[in-house]
């Protein structure tokens, strides 16, 4: 259908946006709740199709102000998604570009008809502020309560620590106790697109999306229970290896068969989709105005377009950025030590109570017990990690209370470092230290509080550099003194620089 | 020729319509998640610690020591009436593992030498240093703590009077 734009001015206009698009992609590609972004981008484009269909012809442009209002306000937004590097900003100016589009071509009608499909592009882009995790997060907590509460019922002895379920003999679910649950965003978006597709009415959507989440909740309760349920009477695991990914799949395939089963409960309208367009010519009337400016707004945003393409190879090409994170430069096999002895405290082949483990993330961990008198600690180091990782969640999602987290940047040059006192059954303290650093040897966690706010919006700035991260848990029968204080933070200085310096050292030139 | 219609196979059995079955799963998800919701809606608690004490009583006679870890653990988390007792049983269980430091850990909670806490930790604590045989002055001192501390919550127990009255100077 011509859209009465040269095509040439789309192309331009799509070219201004590639190159930070493909930068987005890529690293939405490194989120497991996110890898479904090409069902759903492809979802978008066949509601967009079905829709064309029904817009009114000839269809009669927007008004041209909010025309040039939308293209301004992508224009800036791209301009600073490409001064700030943030592929996250790029899409967005991808959509409101797409919008001024959409209303000069055919005006609210036609933008009425497309609000499905950006809805659709709508749900591949990470909400702000991690939202999107604490949703998975709470669900997983939630999940966890009522399959304890579900396994009191089924006579399972167990006891739950933060979003771990521990057996006698076993915990489960020790891997996913920081993570949240992967499938909801696939099956809210899966839910939106058939209700889309069905083209049913704003209750249905008020009643099926909450359902929908029901349903994912209520799913991973069954299968958390049964799991523990069959290990606990049976001997049988069913929560670990192909066994776990199969029942991801099944369980999936149910909740899309149930979000289907749930819409057909609805009675159908009596009139159907809008009737075909009226004949007459499919020629977009939008001739309120001059096509050039918007040609011309085109090419400015392939020039942005062009400079994008110029950062994204550099960055590309920097050291342990975040178009090919995945991939550590750290040298396999990569060894990691400390010296038995730093300042007064002495390595000790006798790690910390069980109950009270420092909890590792990375790919590989390396962990060192140290005492002193009346006090011992573990220095571990956790490397590679795919992104920056706020490792609180883990000690959360395991059972410790946090009552305190401060980062704390020392005035003789050490690293910067979080703090953080943390408290669990059955009445044990601790204190835990953590720094990371990424592979251009850069601490990191300052940044994290200095731009609080904008990183926590996630919108500037790559979070998706590969990071190593130094902890130091200090297990406490009585609140630290002063020297006890100094002498922790000695060891985690001297631990810091010396596996900071060997991390560098092992890094793929 | 056309052929007639057949008005007995037009009237043919009756046929269930196809979204007839598919809203059946619907309903029988949104039926178990009803049903779900209302049987784990606020648990008995007191009923459920009574439950995992027997639980935690009966692993440590039978020595299932990783059984009564969970149950202890979990009667944890019912809060005050069972606290000292969970703590106690937490504290066999890992010692009955080898699980030393976790033992003193929380057996440092439950029978601490300077304020009575729960008398049969503190006995517990007093027959257990008693039982290594040789002994120092400190040692005795913190046998006699214990003790006096299993009288100051329990006035009555006739084996504390009786260790005490051995140790006492």
């Amino acid at each position: 259908m011509p859209l009465s734009l040269p095509p040439w001015s789309l192309v331009l206009l799509g070219f201004g946006f590639a190159p930070l698009l493909a930068a987005f992609f890529i690293g939405l590609w490194k989120q497991p709740e996110y890898q479904f972004f090409p069902q759903a981008l492809a979802a978008a484009a066949f509601l967009a199709w079905d829709r064309l269909k029904e817009v009114p012809r000839p269809m009669r442009g927007g008004h041209p102000a909010l025309t040039a209002t939308f293209l301004l306000l992508s224009f800036v937004s791209l301009g600073l998604a490409l001064l700030f590097w943030s592929p996250w900003l790029g899409i967005v100016s991808a959509l409101v570009a797409a919008i001024s589009v959409i209303w000069r071509t055919g005006g609210p009608a036609f933008l009425r008809k497309m609000g499905p499909a950006i809805v659709m592009v709508l749900t591949v882009i990470p909400p702000p502020l991690g939202l999107d995790q604490r949703l998975g997060l709470f669900l997983r907590g939630l999940a966890t309560t009522m399959s304890s509460r579900t396994l009191d019922l089924l006579g399972v002895i167990h006891y739950v620590t933060g979003n771990v379920i521990e057996l006698p003999g076993q915990k489960l679910l020790v891997e996913e106790a920081c993570s949240g649950i992967n499938s909801v965003l696939f099956v809210t978006a899966f839910t939106l697109f058939y209700l889309f597709w069905r083209r049913r009415s704003f209750p249905v959507f008020l009643v099926c999306l909450p359902a929908a989440l029901a349903f994912v909740l209520v799913g991973n309760v069954v299968r958390i229970s049964l799991g523990a349920w069959l290990r606990f009477f049976y001997g049988i695991d069913i929560l670990s290896g192909w066994k776990h990914e199969m029942q991801s799949v099944i369980l999936t395939a149910v909740y899309l068969l149930l979000v289907v089963s749930l819409e057909s409960l609805f009675p159908r309208r009596k009139s159907g989709p809008s009737s075909a367009p009226p004949p007459g010519g499919e020629r977009s009337t939008a001739r309120q105005f001059s096509p050039l400016w918007f040609q011309a707004a085109c090419c400015l945003f392939a020039v942005l377009g062009v400079l994008s393409a110029f950062k994204g190879w550099d960055k590309w090409h920097e050291k342990g950025d975040g178009l090919h994170a995945a991939n550590s430069a750290l040298k396999s096999g990569a060894v990691f030590t400390l010296p038995d002895r730093i300042g007064d405290w002495r390595r000790s082949d006798i790690g910390p109570p069980r109950i009270s483990k420092i909890e590792t993330l990375g790919l590989s961990s390396a962990i060192w017990n140290y005492r002193r008198p009346g006090m011992q600690a573990v220095v571990a180091f956790d490397y590679p990690i795919a992104t920056y990782h706020d490792v609180a969640a883990c000690y959360d999602g395991n059972g410790w209370f946090i009552e305190k987290k401060e980062i704390h940047v020392p005035g003789n040059g050490a690293p910067p470092r979080f703090e953080m006192q943390m408290k669990k059954e059955p009445g044990i303290r601790a204190t835990l230290w953590f720094s990371t650093i990424n592979e251009k040897g850069e601490w990191v966690d300052r940044a994290t509080v200095k731009h609080d706010f904008m990183t926590r919006l996630g919108i500037f700035g790559s979070q998706q550099e590969t990071t190593c991260r130094v902890q130091l848990l200090l297990l406490e029968k009585k609140p630290l003194d002063p020297v006890g204080y100094e002498a922790a933070a000695e060891l985690f200085e001297a631990a810091s620089d010396i596996l900071s310096r060997q991390m560098l050292q092992q890094i793929r030139r | 020729m056309k052929p007639e219609p057949n008005p007995s196979a037009a009237a043919g059995p009756k046929r269930t319509a196809p979204g007839f079955w598919l809203k059946i799963p619907a309903v029988l998800a949104i039926a178990f998640c009803v049903v779900l919701g209302l049987s784990i809606w606020r648990p008995d608690s007191a009923a459920l610690g009574m439950r995992y004490l027997e639980v935690a009583r009966k692993a440590l006679d039978q020595k299932d020591y990783p059984a009564a870890i969970v149950a202890s653990s979990r009667l944890l988390s019912f809060g005050d009436p069972f606290r000292n007792e969970a703590l106690f049983k937490l504290a066999l269980a890992h010692q009955g593992l080898g699980q030393t430091a976790d033992a003193s850990n929380v057996l440092a909670m439950v029978a601490p030498s300077d304020k009575p806490v729960y008398a049969p930790a503190h006995l517990f604590v007093a027959r257990t240093l008693i039982a290594r045989g040789s002994r120092s002055r400190e040692v005795e001192d913190l046998i006699v703590a214990q003790l006096r501390n299993v009288l100051a919550l329990e006035p009555d127990s006739a084996e504390a009077k009786e260790l005490l009255s051995r140790y006492q100077r």
